[in-house]
């Protein structure tokens, strides 16, 4: 199957997917947000206007194509997370957490639990990369299993050199 | 009658100019006429009926700065649609196409306007006006009709562009000699000074891309809007104010913005306030016209739209054909390329506060109003009826 794009002035981009088969199926994403499709037997006739979808219905189009779809489970994370929890952890000055990248803490490889967030003040730094600095005063959104929490609470208890296990 | 604020007045007109938009949809036909025509109906001029006049607005300069931001973000928006890279892609047949559309509709339109006793200078912005095809008018119908799907699309809307950026260099050469109100003896200062702020720009166009692309990353979405809208009104601010018209500044303001990565945050962020200004563009235009003129004018526009409509279609259909388009698509360019819109309106608006004649500053205008409505009304029955006309043109000719 060849793709080919083309800028439309004014409009939007134009793809048109010609199948080796026979036939052009052409996708037209609006400057709107919106999506309109055709569909043409050959090059020399002209398309048939098949249907027109909003920006989030076409993503939910795209992933069912690409066979991710994942309808949320009803009862949120408690549930799709099965044996791990989620915690929030808050920092204060003599925490071995205090004034360290999350890199430098490795609290992962020491105690099995990861950071989803760092909440400092009204901000949320979600997905925070390793050289996130966490500061006296945030609250630490982690997540883990029960085995990883005990770790984690020793290490947190002033128990912070001790090696990896 | 109970005397109506400012806030009520606008409130009324947008009202008034969504009801006329819907109704022009229902018969098929584009926004942009019945903006004009709300304008005339509620405007200074406005008719009387039973007793009462219609007139909503005794002053077109209530709407007028909204108005001017109207015309900057058409214009902008022109721009930064202004894809060259795509526009280089395929430049053979685009440059034959728009070599032979543009090589026989704008001497006509000139030698129209010399037949309706213009002098040179007067009949070369009729050309530009009576030339240049809407690509906003145009556009929407092609998604309608279906035919952005097709090969013709491409041609139509590339065609379109080829007529744009003619018509701006041409508006800006025009512009630039009107200055001044003809005193020759601060032509050549006032001539260097525009040439130079155009030279500049277009430098800034071209090299400076990497400075936008830096200015304007990681913003938020309002800070955005507003950095976009304060640097494209000021530079046609500018552009005005040194005699290149504010309508060019923003054109070329706009392929600045074109080359960088925020065209697509520009289109979703900034597109809606271009509607809401250039419906009140449209509206202004109305506005100031009055139904008197365009009834004067009415013979001139007839003759005017029949001979550039047909030139168009013979035009548009050469152009086609020497896309490489088959004699139905070709007959497809010829009637997409008929209506006129935006930028011949915003020619006509400058000349009414520039022009330095009689012929510039008042009959042009009032003859542009007439025959955007009438080619903007035309071209749209015509596109919808294109596939009638080519069956029709095809049992009559010969080699059909």
């Amino acid at each position: 199957m060849r793709v080919f794009e083309t800028q439309v002035p004014g409009v939007g981009r134009r793809y048109t997917l010609r199948f080796p088969a026979g036939g052009e199926f052409v996708v037209l994403l609006r400057n709107d947000g919106g999506r309109k499709t055709y569909w043409r037997e050959n090059q020399s006739v002209d398309g048939d206007a098949l249907f027109e979808v909003s920006e989030s219905e076409s993503r939910k189009i795209a992933e069912i194509f690409d066979g991710t779809y994942f309808a949320p489970v009803e009862d949120g994370l408690r549930e799709a997370l099965h044996d791990a929890r989620v915690r929030w952890v808050e920092v204060d000055d003599d925490s071995p957490l205090a004034n360290r990248t999350i890199r430098e803490t490795g609290i992962r490889s020491r105690t099995g639990v990861s950071i989803l967030a760092i909440q400092r003040g009204e901000r949320t730094l979600s997905t925070p990369s390793p050289d996130a600095e966490i500061r006296p005063g945030d609250v630490v959104v982690v997540v883990g299993t029960d085995e990883a929490y005990r770790e984690f609470d020793s290490y947190l208890s002033g128990d912070g050199h001790a090696s990896p296990t | 009658m109970v005397e109506l604020n400012l806030l009520a007045t606008l409130g009324i007109l947008l009202s008034i100019l969504a009801l006329a938009g819907v109704t022009a949809l229902r018969f098929d036909q584009s926004v942009v006429p019945a903006y004009i025509l709300v304008g005339i109906a509620v405007g200074p001029h406005a008719p009387t009926v039973a007793g009462t006049s219609l007139a909503l607005v005794d002053d077109p300069g209530v709407v007028r700065l909204f108005g001017d931001i109207g015309v900057v973000l058409l214009l902008f928006f022109v721009g930064l649609e202004l894809s060259l890279d795509e526009l280089f892609a395929n430049r053979d047949e685009l440059l034959r196409a728009g070599v032979i559309d543009v090589g026989i509709s704008l001497p006509l339109g000139f030698l129209l306007g010399l037949g309706f006793g213009f002098d040179w200078f007067e009949a070369a912005f009729f050309a530009l006006i009576v030339f240049n095809s809407s690509t906003v008018i145009i556009a929407k119908l092609l998604v309608d009709l279906g035919w952005v799907a097709d090969p013709e699309a491409k041609a139509i809307l590339g065609v379109g562009v080829v007529e744009d950026v003619v018509t701006a260099f041409g508006f800006a050469a025009l512009a630039v000699l009107l200055v001044d109100g003809g005193d020759v003896s601060s032509l050549p200062f006032s001539l260097v000074r525009s040439v130079l702020f155009l030279l500049a720009l277009v430098a800034f166009a071209h090299y400076g891309a990497s400075v936008l692309e830096r200015l304007f990353d990681d913003r938020p979405s309002e800070l955005f809007l507003l950095g976009v809208l304060g640097l494209a009104t000021f530079v046609a601010g500018v552009g005005l104010a040194v005699g290149v018209s504010e309508a060019v500044a923003a054109f070329v303001a706009g392929t600045a913005f074109g080359r960088t990565h925020h065209v697509d945050r520009i289109r979703r962020l900034v597109a809606s306030s271009r509607d809401l200004f250039a419906a009140t563009f449209f509206l202004g235009i109305g506005l100031a016209t009055d139904p008197a003129l365009l009834f004067d004018t009415f013979a001139v526009v007839t003759v005017a739209t029949v001979v550039t409509t047909a030139g168009q279609l013979s035009s548009g259909f050469l152009a086609g054909r020497a896309y490489g388009l088959d004699r139905r698509r070709a007959i497809r360019v010829g009637c997409a390329l008929t209506p006129r819109g935006e930028f011949s309106l915003v020619v006509a608006a400058f000349l009414t506060t520039a022009g330095t004649t009689p012929a510039l500053s008042e009959a042009i205008p009032a003859f542009t109003v007439g025959y955007v409505l009438m080619t903007s009304v035309l071209g749209t029955v015509l596109m919808r009826r294109a596939d009638l006309f080519a069956r029709m043109v095809t049992r009559f000719s010969p080699a059909g």
